[in-house]
This record gives structure tokens, C-alpha cells and sequence, in this order.
């Protein structure tokens, strides 16, 4: 149960990311929908997604790559780093303009879109891929970067429309 | 050819270094925006082309064990080195936003790299440690000191 929760963290935070992005738009009445969708996108499931993932990483190295179906590997510190970088750039970009957050949606999307390529070689490959390899990671390297993708693409149609591009 | 690996990115630095002598730009944009575009740019395509093609012989030289998390951290440098590149003519938040990403990374490579130093070959490793900290520090102070005049990008 534990591992369920502690590999589920990044999903959780995708959903989050939607409820308290509609909260905002509807109740606030704040911007727009793709605006805060893309903005609570980087702060939940990129910024406390990947410093959950640094975590996990750099002090449970053996849960990590046992779950994912790997061997435990000195590359996994250096990952660490990386996942850590990504997550601060996502929380500051929950407060910055629109080029920070073009950046940022840039290395995510690219970061997890090679993850989930990985994920599909791995699974296409091996037969007795571990349950974790196949849906807390596949399914979270896939749906984020695809909504940043997309709402990003929305936010600039909005802002080209409002001439502040 | 550990040797091509580890000296790409002390090469890159160096270039950076040249370049912004002859840039009339502001030192610290100037230099931030070589520094991404070289070392981090381009330096870390390089080093993703040897980790991609040449894992073996990079774990081999590296005294690791080659592991399927090699390709990830490959994809790692592949997604720093795009990025670094995107940024050299972009504005300042899209380079301040790479800039993090890339001292975290360069920086916790470099200090790893040195906890890890007495088991490397002082000669292949240090222009690696040396471009990974140098890098990192240099494009922190650059990044805090550069003020808001976007006058390569938007």
C-alpha cells in the first residue's frame, strides 16, 4: 500500500491539477481555463511530481528501480538531480510569464515523452514487465506532457487573440 | 575515445569563454546565453550521442555497471542539450527557466563526480568535474546578475 501511494504521488497531483484549476476559473473567476490548467499542471504533477520522484530517487533507490523493474544504478543519483532541477522550474513556474513557462513545458514534455518511449520498448520487449513499470509510470509520462501540450498551444491561441504575443 | 567525452564539454566552456570577449552584449547575458548554448547546448548532445552509442565503454571507463537507467539519464542530456540550444536567442525567463534545471544538474553531477573521484583516472575525469562545476557556478551568477534587457530575444 505504501508503494501504491508513494508511486501514485505524480498521478494524484495530474487530477488535483484539474480540480483546483477548475476551481480557479469558475469560483475566482481568474484568466482562463488553459492558463491556470498549464500553471497547476507545472506547480502539482511537474514541480511536487518530480521532487517527489528526486526523493524517491536519491533515498529509495532500491523501491524506485525494484517498481520500475530495473536494477539499482549509481545513474539513478544523477537522475535525481535532474528530477529535482524539473521540479523546481515547475513550482516557480506556477508564478512566472508565459516564456518561463514555454521552457518548462519544453524539457517536461521532452524528459517524459522519451520516459514513456522507454516505458513502451520495455513493455513491448519484455514479457514480465512489473505492474508499477506499466501503469503509475506509462500512464503519468503520457497524460502530462500531452495536457501541457495542449494547453500551452491554448494559452498562446488566447494570448495571440489578446495581441500580447 | 573517454577522452573526446570528458574533453567536449571542457571545449565548450573554453569557446564560451572566447566568444564573449568579442560580444558587445552585457558580460553576464553574454556569457549566459554562450554558456547554454555551448556547454550545456551542445556539450550535452555530445555527451548524449557517447552515453547512446558508447554506454559500454562509458560505464566500462566510468567504473559503473551499465544499467537500463543509462538511457534514461541519456535522455536527461538530450532534453538539457535541446533546451540549451532553444535558449540562446530566447528571452530571459525562457533561459532563466533552463538555467535552473541545468545547475541542479551540472551541479549534482560534478559534486557526485567528486565524492566518486578516487576511483577514476584523475586525468579523464577532471575535465569533466572542472566544465560541471565551473558551468554551473558561472551560469548561477550570470542568470542572478543579468538584468532585464531581452536584447538578443523577445
Amino acid at each position: 500500500m505504501k508503494t501504491f501511494i508513494a508511486l501514485n504521488i505524480p498521478f494524484a497531483a495530474y487530477f488535483l491539477a484539474i480540480a483546483l484549476s477548475g476551481i480557479t476559473y469558475w469560483v475566482k473567476k481568474k484568466n482562463f481555463f488553459s492558463e491556470n490548467f498549464a500553471r497547476y499542471l507545472y506547480l502539482l504533477p511537474m514541480g511536487i511530481g518530480h521532487l517527489w520522484i528526486f526523493c524517491l530517487q536519491s533515498f529509495f533507490p532500491d523501491l524506485f528501480a525494484t517498481e520500475g523493474g530495473w536494477s539499482r544504478s549509481s545513474y539513478q543519483y544523477r537522475l535525481g538531480f535532474m528530477d529535482l532541477g524539473l521540479g523546481l522550474t515547475g513550482v516557480i513556474a506556477f508564478w512566472k510569464d508565459y516564456n518561463f513557462c514555454l521552457a518548462a513545458g519544453i524539457m517536461e514534455c521532452w524528459f517524459l515523452l522519451g520516459y514513456a518511449l522507454f516505458q513502451i520498448i520495455t513493455i513491448v520487449s519484455i514479457e514480465n514487465v512489473p505492474y508499477g513499470n506499466k501503469v503509475y509510470f506509462l500512464s503519468a509520462d503520457l497524460l502530462i506532457p500531452i495536457s501541457i501540450i495542449v494547453s500551452m498551444a491554448f494559452w498562446r491561441h488566447h494570448n495571440s487573440q489578446e495581441g500580447r504575443l | 575515445m573517454i577522452l573526446f567525452y570528458t574533453g567536449g564539454a571542457l571545449v565548450a566552456l573554453i569557446l564560451a569563454g572566447l566568444l564573449v570577449i568579442k560580444s558587445s552584449k552585457p558580460f553576464p547575458e553574454a556569457f549566459a546565453r554562450y554558456l547554454l548554448l555551448f556547454p550545456i547546448g551542445i556539450g550535452q548532445i555530445w555527451q548524449f550521442y557517447f552515453e547512446t552509442y558508447f554506454s559500454l565503454e562509458i560505464a566500462e571507463y566510468l567504473h559503473v555497471l551499465a544499467n537500463s537507467f543509462e538511457g534514461r539519464f541519456a535522455l536527461s542530456q538530450l532534453t538539457l542539450g535541446v533546451a540549451g540550444i532553444l535558449s540562446f536567442r530566447k528571452p530571459r525567463s525562457f533561459c532563466f527557466a533552463v538555467a535552473i534545471v541545468a545547475v541542479c544538474y551540472l551541479g549534482g553531477a560534478g559534486i557526485l563526480h567528486l565524492i566518486d573521484a578516487t576511483r577514476f583516472h584523475l586525468l579523464l575525469l577532471a575535465p569533466l568535474i572542472v566544465s560541471e562545476i565551473i558551468v554551473a557556478i558561472s551560469l548561477f551568477f550570470c542568470v542572478l546578475f543579468w538584468r532585464k534587457t531581452n536584447s538578443w530575444g523577445g
